[in-house]
């Protein structure tokens, strides 16, 4: 009898286990899918607020997590400006005043060109998967696909300032298509969504990026993926501040 | 026996110059309470933030003020505190390491003033643990690790507030009698948590007419602000070597002191832990907070110990309060200025009532001075009496106005009303008035001086009298 229930002990647990294992499982799957080695990429930035509206377009290259460089291409207002991304650090070079301004620690929480999204997320986009406890909480269909809602929770002694965030991620393909993220109080604070999968490159992946903030009514961003090329081959040495510098006459590897 | 002639002569129409009296004596009651009023509050300010953030003296790196930085700490920080601790004239002193840094909540993001202390020796020196405002606020202890006091100003930028109309919250509104009938209307939003002052206010607009919402909104808003407790709050802050360290905190602990500028940069947390995190050993120290026996000696101190650490910056609490002693020097010319002008007027009212009875005793001088009294020694009867009289009525006007200062010096003057201005300028919303021995002596000099001056115009009029014809008159 006692066996029996050991070995059942054991069963219970070993699934429990490989439940969690999964949840881990799914989340890496999902993010090595957008994010590759390199990519190149054209997107459009919308930032929608209740008076007015803008529109940017941006070149964007990137090698792994810890490199990356923005051009923005449109309004001629902001043509020319470069981010530069080199791990924690960020610097901006602005052509109408010649010169390359190092983010400092009080800019990374403020919106990226008055975005919604901060520098910090374009910055430290790939910490999520180590700082979190993650955990399949049920299943949902999130815009005619079937999801896995898993929730992460971040682990003591980490710097995360979310209470916690809940990902719907499709079940077949391993895209995030929504996220949600939530205070220490359990309130939502944004939502991030993903939709318009298109085949790009050879993959399939959401085109489309809203970010909705809560508190803020009638606020949003969108970002519309227009092409991008994953593996290109790009070197460490493209991300320099020499590149910057060239503004609009910098040629981009695809 | 021209004091007591004169004396009589006050009092031969008591009511005439018990009007006066009265009139002088509220006068000077009056501006000896307000100068008293205005004397607490700046004492009480002094006293308020010499507790809250100044202390008597402070000690820092020359180039402190510049640019806080933790590489310009104190170098010798344990021989200064060993030194300062041997004086017989200091009571108490705390080191500190104080630095710039950016709080980051999930919602909002602030710049900071992080004040590492040694718990239990701040407490000696200032009485931030005594500002906690939260019931389940705690203050740091010697073993705090990674747990962060923040002020009430701060939780609202960093919105660690949430709103909820509640049964302790009605229970409150109702002890401010408040109207039943609105209360009625906000029952169908109790209980519910509301993140943000902006949709709380929303949802007031819904079931209060506009108003209602125009004349409670603020009121009811307010006191259903709640903060919250044991979150989680991300201070990022650049160590020794510059490298940047993010870190999270747990706050324990939300305070309030009077001073609103204070309250919008500082939070405070272990200095043992915190030296940890920006690699330096724990002893380490930007600044040390000193309290003397008295304000008083605390410049003597100063200038004592600025002699002995020339590579210091010393400061006095005058000198780091500048504004103390603007407002010191300039209520003493404001007490002088208003008593002067209450008594400018009331010298109008002397003047009438000592001309008056010398035009009434014009018979009766014209008797004294043929039969030989001196013209001068008329002049002074004349002028005793108006001395007498602004004298006695100033007297009592002293005594009521220091009686009611000291009543209320005793038990305080609620002004809540008006406290959210008040306090933005660093004042406590009780007042309690405060007076000064000094201070009566020159009331008594100036009621002297202007007895003497209202008495010119009249002693004047009765030395023209012409004694001859003075007797003859019907007067």
């Amino acid at each position: 009898m006692k066996k029996i229930v050991f070995t059942l002990m054991v069963l219970i647990f070993t699934s429990i286990f490989s439940f969690s294992q999964n949840a881990d499982e799914i989340i890496k799957k999902a993010y090595e899918k957008t994010e590759g080695n390199s990519q190149y990429a054209e997107m459009t930035m919308q930032i929608v607020r209740p008076r007015w509206q803008k529109e940017i377009s941006i070149t964007f290259c990137s090698l792994g997590t810890d490199y990356s460089m923005v051009l923005i291409t449109n309004p001629s207002k902001d043509k020319g400006q470069t981010y530069l991304m080199v791990e924690k650090e960020m610097w901006m070079w602005n052509p109408t005043i010649s010169r390359i301004v190092k983010l400092g620690p009080s800019m990374m929480s403020q919106g990226w060109m008055n975005s919604d999204y901060s520098n910090e997320e374009l910055l430290n986009g790939g910490s999520i998967i180590d700082d979190y406890d993650k955990k399949i909480t049920g299943e949902e269909t999130v815009s005619g696909k079937n999801c896995y809602v898993i929730e992460l929770t971040p682990k003591t002694g980490t710097t995360i300032i979310w209470g916690k965030q809940i990902l719907w991620i499709t079940k077949d393909s391993n895209m995030i298509l929504k996220t949600e993220y939530y205070d220490d109080d359990d309130f939502l604070v944004k939502t991030h969504i993903a939709s318009d999968i298109k085949m790009m490159d050879g993959r399939e992946i959401p085109t489309k990026f809203e970010i909705i903030p809560e508190d803020t009514p009638n606020n949003k961003t969108v970002v519309i993926m227009n092409n991008i090329n994953f593996d290109i081959k790009v070197d460490k040495s493209f991300f320099n501040q020499q590149n910057m510098q060239k503004g609009m006459s910098l040629e981009f590897p695809k | 026996m021209l004091l007591s002639l004169s004396w009589k002569n006050i009092w031969r129409k008591p009511s005439r110059s018990l009007v006066l009296i009265a009139a002088i004596a509220i006068g000077l009651a009056g501006g000896v309470f307000t100068i008293a009023l205005a004397d607490g509050m700046l004492k009480q300010r002094n006293e308020e933030v010499i507790k809250q953030q100044y202390s008597h003296l402070q000690l820092h790196h020359k180039e402190f003020y510049d640019n806080p930085k933790i590489k310009d700490s104190i170098s010798n920080s344990t021989e200064v505190i060993s030194y300062l601790l041997d004086r017989e004239d200091i009571v108490a002193l705390t080191s500190r390491i104080k630095f710039l840094g950016i709080a980051n909540s999930s919602r909002s993001t602030q710049g900071l003033m992080i004040n590492g202390i040694n718990p239990e020796d701040e407490k000696k020196v200032t009485s931030v643990y005594e500002c906690l405002i939260d019931s389940s606020s705690v203050y740091l202890s010697e073993q705090s690790q990674n747990e962060i006091i923040i002020s009430t100003k701060i939780a609202q930028n960093l919105m660690l507030v949430f709103y909820q109309y509640n049964e302790k919250c009605k229970n409150e509104l109702i002890e401010i009698k408040f109207d039943p009938a609105i209360l009625e209307k906000l029952e169908p939003i109790i209980d519910i948590l509301i993140r943000s002052k902006a949709s709380f206010k929303d949802s007031l607009r819904t079931y209060l007419s506009s108003e209602e919402y125009e004349k409670y909104a603020e009121i009811i808003t307010e006191q259903s602000s709640q903060y919250s407790l044991n979150k989680k709050i991300i201070i990022r802050f650049n160590d020794i070597d510059g490298n940047l360290v993010d870190e999270a905190f747990k706050v324990v602990g939300i305070y309030k002191t009077s001073d609103a500028m204070f309250d919008n940069m500082n939070v405070f947390v272990n200095k043992k832990y915190i030296a940890g995190l920006l690699n330096v050993p724990y002893n380490t120290s930007t600044e040390i907070a000193v309290i003397t026996n008295d304000l008083k000696t605390a410049k003597k101190t100063t200038s004592e110990v600025k002699v002995k650490y020339k590579n210091l910056l010393v400061e006095s609490y005058f000198d780091l309060d500048p504004m103390s002693v603007w407002q010191n020097e300039f209520i003493t010319i404001f007490y002088n200025i208003i008593v002067a002008f209450i008594l400018f007027a009331l010298s109008f009212g002397i003047i009438n009532t000592v001309l008056m009875s010398v035009m009434e005793r014009t018979k009766e001088l014209g008797m004294v001075m043929s039969i030989g009294m001196k013209k001068s020694k008329v002049f002074l009867m004349i002028m005793y009496e108006s001395v007498m009289i602004s004298l006695t009525g100033g007297v009592i006007g002293m005594l009521i106005g220091a009686f009611v200062s000291i009543y209320f010096g005793k038990n305080g003057i609620d002004i809540s009303m008006y406290s959210d201005a008040m306090e933005s300028f660093g004042m406590d919303t009780v007042m309690y008035p405060n007076l000064e021995l000094d201070f009566f002596i020159g009331i008594t000099i100036l009621v002297v001086i202007t007895g003497i001056l209202s008495a010119v115009y009249p002693a004047k009029r009765a030395l023209k009298l012409n004694p001859s014809e003075a007797l003859r008159s019907d007067a």
